[in-house]
């Protein structure tokens, strides 16, 4: 396997670079609007307020980072995505790849665990800042454990699902108005559940005691119910997939 | 009798409305350089695909090796070598890194051989893919499809934008391979040409509908262009049964037959020919006569 992630890995070297280059900079954007400055640049771009809500579950912690990581995630994932499945249709190099006398699940699985690899290069910088900006006094109301960071990890963890739902989607050998978009729907509610329960599970502990009235856990149990409704259809979706060399 | 390597059994295939393949019945043995023609969008491609496993067929069976198309194994994988439309190579990689990524997968393969290879075409293996002119691209994928030693070879408009020097060198290493014992081509080219040096049997595509296989040496005994002088002003209808194409110069009238023996040429006497003499043609002659429409009368 590892000879395919390592040639996924150099032919999406620059994509990469131009990937982690975009995500830096919406980041800065984000940073300088919960006052950090980085270059500079946003200022042009953002405004100054800290977007701080006091009344939140969350209070003090700044949702234009939370949600700008949110979205940055969601594009990077989507793009590292069709980038692989297009980059080789552009290429013309699919065929090749397809004769490989290797099993075509191990294949699959090869490309998919190079693009998390490229997802998670691309978003670590992401995450390192976000674990610093949380670290910052006064932005997190309350002692910081472990399970903490579970609330931020959500974007990335969300974002990987929304990788594979992309990835998925675009190797279909299907029309766009037909049933191509079948994982990307799938995915909508794994993507909600992911985002759902570790935003329950990363909440302060003092809102665990009023837990049966919490709208997090009614959102988790929604979105879990989702989910497993949508599960069929994404096991139906990978089935098919590792079953034909249609390119 | 020697082993079928390639076969296929009304292989069919639809896009939208659009018939591609149409109940295509073909067997390869064992040794054989099969030349696979056909016009632009024929279904070439699409019967190699097929062929291959990569494009499910809407009706019918392929089989390569023995083994059927749609669950050809990681093993029999191996003993095949494909080498598609437009020499494609992974353009990140060095052409060394190239082999050494393919080298993981092919039990066979010959190191030595595509060294050598290398040298032959005086490509250093340092050199960047994404460097390389077309021409040496194509000695590369080339070199890259025959280093597992295959058994069987499939190769798909391999020649297509070569210049005719490169062309050239690049078939003349295809005949070499297809000097050691045991090994079958299988390629579809437009350049007949090349088919005709190096293929033993053709098969004929058009629209869909495999139109002739059979070996080199009949096609050209079958299809044959005969010249017929009439009297001044005299142009009669020739409507002969296999006429492919007549092209009229004043009174003199060449004719593309299929099915062609000596019987044919008397048929022509009959109709008034005062001079009939059958020409040697070469196969592209005789391919355009094949397939372009009988309308073609000039």
């Amino acid at each position: 396997m590892w000879p395919i992630i390592k040639k996924e890995l150099r032919e999406n070297a620059s994509y990469l670079l131009g990937a982690f280059a975009i995500a830096l900079f919406f980041l800065d954007c984000a940073a300088f609007d919960c006052g950090w400055i980085l270059l500079g640049i946003p200022r042009l771009l953002m405004s100054q307020s800290t977007r701080l809500d006091p009344y939140s579950a969350n209070a003090g912690f700044d949702h234009q980072l939370s949600g700008t990581c949110s979205s940055i995630c969601l594009v990077l994932a989507g793009a590292i995505a069709l980038g692989q499945v297009y980059q080789e249709r552009r290429r013309r190099t699919w065929p090749s790849m397809a004769h490989l006398p290797i099993p075509r699940s191990r294949m699959i699985c090869a490309k998919v665990l190079a693009g998390l690899l490229m997802y998670l290069i691309v978003c670590l910088p992401m995450a390192l800042l976000v674990i610093a900006r949380l670290n910052t006094p006064g932005v997190w109301p309350g002692p910081i454990y472990a399970r903490t960071f579970l609330s931020m990890l959500g974007p990335f963890l969300a974002g990987a699902m929304f990788y594979l739902a992309a990835f998925l989607s675009a190797f279909r050998s299907a029309r766009w108005y037909a049933t191509k978009w079948l994982p990307l729907i799938a995915a909508l509610p794994a993507y909600l559940l992911v985002g759902n329960v570790t935003a329950f599970f990363g909440q302060p502990l003092y809102y665990w005691q009023r837990l049966a009235t919490h709208y997090l856990l009614y959102n988790c149990l929604a979105s879990l119910a989702a989910a497993l409704l949508s599960l069929p259809l994404v096991l139906w979706a990978i089935r098919e997939q590792a079953r034909t060399r249609e390119y | 009798m020697s082993e079928i390597v390639i076969q296929a059994e009304g292989l069919t295939r639809y896009f939208g409305q659009k018939k591609a393949v149409d109940s295509l019945n073909l067997s390869v043995r064992r040794g054989t350089v099969y030349g696979f023609l056909g016009r632009n969008g024929s279904g070439k491609t699409t019967t190699i695909r097929m062929l291959l496993g990569m494009l499910h067929s809407t009706r019918g069976r392929g089989a390569l090796l023995g083994c059927d198309s749609e669950d050809l194994t990681p093993e029999v994988r191996a003993r095949v070598g494909y080498l598609s439309e437009g020499h494609p190579l992974f353009t990140g990689m060095r052409i060394g890194e190239h082999a050494d990524f393919l080298r993981n997968y092919y039990p066979k393969w010959d190191r030595s051989w595509f060294d050598s290879a290398l040298a032959r075409f005086r490509l250093d293996p340092k050199r960047r893919i994404g460097t390389l002119s077309r021409g040496e691209r194509a000695q590369v994928a080339l070199a890259l499809c025959l280093a597992p030693q295959p058994e069987l070879l499939i190769l798909d408009d391999p020649a297509m934008g070569l210049d005719p020097v490169v062309r050239r060198d690049f078939l003349e290493s295809i005949v070499e391979m297809i000097q050691q014992e045991g090994r079958t081509i299988f390629f579809s080219s437009h350049i007949l040409g090349d088919v005709e040096r190096v293929a033993d049997r053709i098969g004929i595509i058009e629209e869909g509908v495999l139109r002739a296989d059979c070996g080199l040496d009949t096609f050209k005994a079958n299809v044959r262009r005969v010249r017929c002088r009439f009297r001044d002003g005299q142009r009669p209808e020739l409507a002969l049964p296999g006429l492919l194409r007549v092209r009229w110069l004043e009174n003199e009238a060449t004719l593309t037959l299929a099915s062609y023996n000596e019987g044919r040429l008397d048929e022509l006497r009959g109709l008034g020919a005062e001079e009939v003499e059958p020409l040697d043609a070469g196969l592209e002659d005789l391919f355009i006569d094949y397939t372009a429409p009988l309308s073609g009368s000039e």
